[in-house]
């Protein structure tokens, strides 16, 4: 557990680093535009230098990098670049936004494809199992923009029934989550559907058919509890895989969250900010992760005990 | 200057004739008001990003339109780009051009209390005079001398005549006014956004701007008691949200411009859409340096030729843009404006074809065993029909036999290759009213200036001395007599490519009334402008 | 199949050298017909596609412009009135020669690298496999962005940024196969009877070791052409005038309301071809692989795993960065 922590770490090091460092690479020198922006039009070189100098952008990448970390550690992120506003505030008030997209869009995939695997389940090869896996494989399958744009034009501009962009209370909150979840819903319900059609053929199962009880009985009772654990994991994982996925649903939604945040930064060149919505995406897969360990080991005392058995 | 896209240009006093193209135009008819103004009326404006934080009238990261709501300049841009008093009641400039008196508007004060004289606005001058961040304004380096005459009369005294002067002043920054007492320690400003203007900044957010009334506003006092400015980044948010109520007016090419597709869906509605003659034109910059195959004369001449700008203009602006022959159209002042030519590609052809450019129908032409590319730089970020222009562009080029590769580039990758002329032509606009003529020839023209990302429209040091000429001309007929000589010559060497320019498009819901599109784009429509009683 | 499942599936499998072709071509055969089909059919309008359009797909008319459907035009015209049909097929070899790109060239440099790594051990794959990891760590707009930026936007950047991206899965896919393959008897026999090194490497670790990141890249195909979409979406893919379908329904997104068809249509295609694609992994992984393998068996087996190196775990960390990794969903 203590290793797989570390290794997380590492990588979020690694990764952090290897951003920083591609982004540095990337032409279009950030101090020209921030020249610019903060001093008129029509930069000159002395201008831009005294601004790099301002920004510490004069300094080599490594002690920069170090510099940040530094500052980082004790929660100060820095200054935009591009609207010279301190980083910190924002962020958590945009990962306010990518929270309630991210959790909403997974209660959405958890409910929709745990329902939809579990009817399969309960009704294997019946026509509800066939729509369900049609759906599932459609979900996974559709990209979230081109999904995001079809729930916009038949929800909200036909139908006029929930707003089509931002966030302005619950019923704006609706399309975001259902473009972000279907792909996840999609790959969840296979894996709740072939879970428990597995737990289904263990013995206790059958053990519990032959005492009389109904499949329905079995599944709810007995193989339900079994694979949770289990595909609760899967969900989790999923879910950090919708993080990234927000750079694409808070653009098409007019969301300000984290996503859209990283998505601007990259285009102004925008390295504090760049780096700190890097560090929210890699610290929301740590933290999913490891959430994913403790509650499986606390659910599933076959884990717990493997954990004690294996893990250093 | 970081003024992207589009201006508009005091609009003549003829082009005044707002053409209100939805159903119910007429003021007072429609919706289900009483046709009253309401005074304690709240006006929503859509913005599509935040105003910022730092509204310092000095600096360049706030909303232009905003900073324009609190803080006043000596002078104001009228219409047809008329010089109109604001905060100087009047001024006097002597006979060689060298003084200028301004008598300030006595009885002003800022929002603060702080009084309006001579060493308020002394204090204000002295932000921005000489300070060399802002040498894209001949005024930072032309004035040598600010003196108070007396309490409420300011002399500037200049170094060399320069006629242009009042114009400058009358831009939204670095020039306007904030309250001596609004400064720090240091004598700068120190984030109260204290001015003159008919409003005052009630909060500010990433998500919403208020704008409460002046109640001691030295004019006409504003007929609205709070102006929000809403922040829906998405063009389609915001017409969803002008339909449904949420707020009162979209548009403006500097806050959130509404495209001619998006006004099309909104005439006919419960909203109207008020279009007036832009003044901001849309150009294709040449980049003929030496090393390029645009050094060809005959190539220059012969995409001029090849653009069919009546088409362009049609369909993908949908009729509300004006093709134009010439760097600026008729609303800005000397403009030579010239129509735009027809269309004619068997002449394109033949030009390229005396010129030694030869090739197969269907084919890209060569001379000298060197193909007839060139690169097109178009930035969507900057001007969101780049793309459908420039794709237009390239078909009407490589029918004759000209191939244009497309490049539409991101913010940063702009401000790397601009700079560095790594491009043959490139999508720009010029800087619209207030800046017209002057600053687009001075930043976007003249070899010896820097102009960052907004890079030349054309550049030749040879044609340096004509623009010279033209900004310091002194009298009327000479400032003529420069324009034209100017514009000729621009004309023999085919200097750039004019496209069009795009119609100042406003839409507002049934209850606002009286919009009169104010004389620049940098500023909003809020002059008269009032909302009915509901 | 995520990376950590194909892995330990790799791993676990008693005979890897039993998933050789011929293996693949019986898993072929139990292939459904819908997925034959839509994959089918892309891959042959990718390959003929221009010459069935019955219009030159740049061809722009702007006399007629967001036209219907109609018998001139079947399926309309966009915003610069170019014919819709011939760029929705011109646009699916975009996106077919950028999968067998992406694929192609990752499964290429993962085979070089997995194979040298695995097979040499030690220092040597220590460095490889840290080179991958950071591989796996840059989320791919990063990474793609730092290519387009350096080498200009254009679509042989974008595969390149895409590669970069791509390659780091299957040199870990290929590496696990190579370890996994180097302690089987077999392959000890081979050493034992005094089979040069080289010849062991290339005719029997190399083809059972790339047979399995063929299946996996199978599935991975529908991501290819979602990433590229997504790039066009995000405005860093093609440049102009070339068709792609997730360009085109950017374009269409300014009239989503007025000309839907130029949105739906161009998203049509597209999900239609990832459906397929899916369907198709799916098939091919499904005989080998359990769908969906639960945690708890991945858990259980990969507990019994021999070391795989300095610190490795495979599961956790694997899903952490291919999650980073971000195939944009």
């Amino acid at each position: 557990m203590a290793r797989r922590l570390l290794t997380a770490l590492f990588l979020m090091f690694l990764g952090s680093v290897t951003g920083f460092l591609l982004i540095n690479l990337a032409p279009g020198d950030v101090t020209v535009l921030v020249a610019e922006r903060r001093s008129g039009p029509g930069a000159t070189s002395e201008d831009v230098a005294r601004m790099a100098h301002e920004l510490g952008m004069d300094r080599p990448l490594p002690v920069r990098y170090a510099d940040w970390v530094w500052h980082a550690l004790q929660g100060d992120l820095g200054a935009s670049l591009q609207r010279n506003l301190p980083i910190t505030p924002e962020l958590v008030d945009r990962a306010g936004q990518t929270l309630l997209l991210v959790s909403g869009a997974a209660v959405f995939a958890g409910l929709v494809g745990g329902l939809l695997g579990m009817l399969g389940a309960l009704y294997p090869d019946s026509w509800i199992d066939r729509i369900g896996r049609g759906l599932a494989l459609l979900g996974a399958s559709i990209p979230s923009f081109y999904l995001a744009a079809l729930l916009i034009l038949f929800f909200g501009l036909k139908l006029g029934v929930v707003p089509t962009f931002g966030l302005s209370g619950p019923a704006s909150w609706i399309l975001p989550w259902i473009a972000l979840g279907t792909g996840p819903a999609g790959v969840f319900s296979r894996v709740v559907r072939v879970g428990l059609e597995r737990a289904m053929a263990e013995p206790f199962a059958v053990t519990g058919f032959s005492k009389g009880f109904t499949r329905r009985q079995v599944l709810v009772k007995d193989a339900l509890p079994n694979i949770g654990p289990s595909v609760l994991g899967v969900l989790a994982t999923q879910t950090g895989q919708m993080v990234p996925g927000a750079v694409v649903i808070e653009t098409v939604f007019a969301w300000q969250g984290v996503g859209s945040y990283f998505y601007e930064a990259v285009k102004f060149r925008d390295i504090p900010v760049l780096q700190s919505s890097l560090l929210v995406f890699l610290l929301a897969f740590v933290v999913l992760n490891t959430l994913v360990d403790i509650i499986q080991a606390r659910l599933d005392p076959r884990i717990r005990r493997q954990f004690e058995g294996v893990a250093t | 200057m970081k003024i992207h896209s589009t201006t508009r240009l005091s609009l003549l006093s003829l082009a005044v004739a707002t053409w209100f193209l939805a159903a119910c135009g007429a003021n007072g008819s429609g919706g289900s008001g009483s046709g009253e103004p309401d005074p304690d009326a709240t006006l929503r404006i859509a913005i599509s990003t935040p105003v910022g934080d730092n509204l310092n009238p000095n600096a360049f990261d706030a909303l232009w339109q905003a900073q324009a709501m609190m803080f006043e300049p000596l002078v104001r841009y009228g219409d047809g780009g008329k010089t109109e008093p604001a905060l100087a009641k009047s001024w006097t400039v002597s006979e060689d051009g060298l003084d200028y008196d301004f008598h300030l508007r006595p009885n002003v004060t800022f929002t603060d209390g702080a009084p309006w004289n001579a060493e308020a606005a002394i204090f204000g001058l002295k932000q921005w005079v000489g300070n060399s961040r802002f040498d894209f304004l001949e005024a930072t380096e032309v004035i040598s001398g600010i003196k108070a005459l007396d309490d409420m009369t300011v002399r500037l005294t200049l170094a060399k005549p320069f006629p242009g002067l009042l114009q400058e002043l009358s831009i939204v920054r670095p020039v306007r006014f904030f309250s001596p007492k609004a400064a720090g320690p240091n004598g700068k400003y120190r984030g109260d956004p204290v001015g003159t203007g008919p409003f005052i900044l009630k909060s500010n957010s990433r998500s919403k701007t208020v704008f409460v009334r002046n109640p001691h506003y030295w004019g006409k006092e504003p007929q609205v008691a709070k102006v929000e400015l809403n922040v829906i980044p998405d063009a389609m948010g915001r017409l969803t949200a002008l339909r449904v109520g949420e707020v009162d007016m979209i548009g403006g090419a500097m806050s959130a411009p509404l495209s001619p597709h998006d006004a099309e869906q909104l005439s006919g509605g419960d909203t109207r859409v008020i279009a007036t003659p832009g003044d901001i034109s849309l150009l294709i910059a040449f980049n003929d340096d030496q090393d390029r195959v645009m050094h060809d004369l005959a190539v220059r001449k012969a995409v001029n030729l090849a653009i069919d700008r009546v088409s362009i203009a049609k369909a993908i602006y949908l009729g509300r843009a004006k093709p134009i022959g010439s760097l600026f159209p008729a609303a800005v002042p000397h403009s030579f404006a010239k129509d735009a030519p027809t269309a004619d590609p068997d002449q394109a052809r033949q030009v390229l074809e005396d010129a030694g450019w030869t090739g197969d129908h269907d084919h890209v032409r060569e001379k000298d065993g060197k193909a007839l590319k060139l690169e097109m730089l178009i930035s969507k970020e900057r001007l969101p029909a780049a793309r459908e222009v420039g794709e237009a562009i390239q078909a009407q080029l490589a029918d004759v036999g000209i191939k244009v590769e497309l490049a539409d580039l991101d913010h940063a990758t702009s401000h790397d290759r601009i700079p560095k002329r790594q491009y043959d032509m490139a999508l720009t606009t010029t800087y619209g009213a207030p800046y017209d003529p002057n600053n687009t020839l001075k930043a976007l023209m003249l070899s010896t200036v820097e102009s960052g990302v907004d890079g030349k429209i054309y550049r030749n040091p040879e044609f340096d001395p004509l623009i010279n000429k033209a900004l310091a001309a002194q009298s009327d007929e000479d400032r003529k007599a420069a324009y034209q000589a100017l514009n000729q010559y621009l004309d023999k060497v085919q200097g750039f490519g004019p496209l069009l320019v795009q119609d100042r498009i406003w839409a507002v819901g049934s209850r606002v009334h009286d919009v009169r599109p104010a004389s620049t784009d940098y500023e909003f429509p809020l002059e008269g402008i009032w909302i009915e009683k509901s | 199949m995520s990376l950590a499942e194909a892995e330990s599936e790799i791993v676990l499998s008693e005979g890897s050298r039993a998933r050789s072709g011929a293996r693949i071509t019986r898993q072929l055969r139990r292939v459904p017909l819908p997925a034959l089909v839509a994959v089918g059919l892309f891959v042959v309008i990718g390959v003929v596609g221009p010459w069935l359009a019955p219009y030159d797909p740049n061809q722009v008319d702007l006399a007629s412009v967001r036209q219907s459907f109609s018998g001139e035009h079947w399926l309309g015209t966009d915003s610069l009135g170019r014919d819709e049909l011939s760029r929705l097929l011109t646009a699916a070899r975009t996106s077919l020669v950028a999968i067998a790109l992406v694929l192609g060239l990752s499964i290429l440099i993962g085979a070089v690298i997995g194979v040298v790594a695995g097979a040499t051990g030690g220092i040597v794959d220590e460095v490889l496999m840290r080179l991958t990891d950071v591989g796996l760590s840059v989320p791919s707009l990063v990474m793609a962005l730092a290519v387009l930026g350096a080498r200009g936007p254009g679509y042989y950047n974008m595969i390149l940024a895409l590669t970069l991206c791509w390659w780091p899965a299957y040199a870990r896919l290929t590496r696990v196969a190579v370890v996994s393959l180097r302690q089987q008897p077999h392959i000890e026999a081979t050493r034992l009877i005094g089979v040069p090194p080289l010849t062991v490497l290339v005719r029997h670790l190399l083809p059972p070791a790339v047979a399995p990141t063929l299946v996996f890249a199978s599935g991975d195909a529908g991501f290819v052409a979602l990433a590229v979409a997504t790039f066009s979406f995000l405005g860093l893919g093609l440049q102009p005038p070339g068709a792609e379908w997730g360009q085109m329904l950017v374009d269409g997104l300014l009239t989503l309301e007025q000309y839907p068809m130029l949105v739906v249509l161009p998203g049509l295609a597209l999900t239609l071809t990832i459906v397929g694609l899916n369907l198709l992994g799916e098939a091919l992984a499904l005989d080998s692989l359990p769908r969906n393998i639960s945690r708890r068996t991945l858990r259980r087996r990969i507990a019994k795993l021999p070391p795989l190196g300095v610190g490795r775990r495979v599961d956790r960390v694997d899903e952490l960065t291919d999650a980073y990794f971000g195939r944009t969903r």
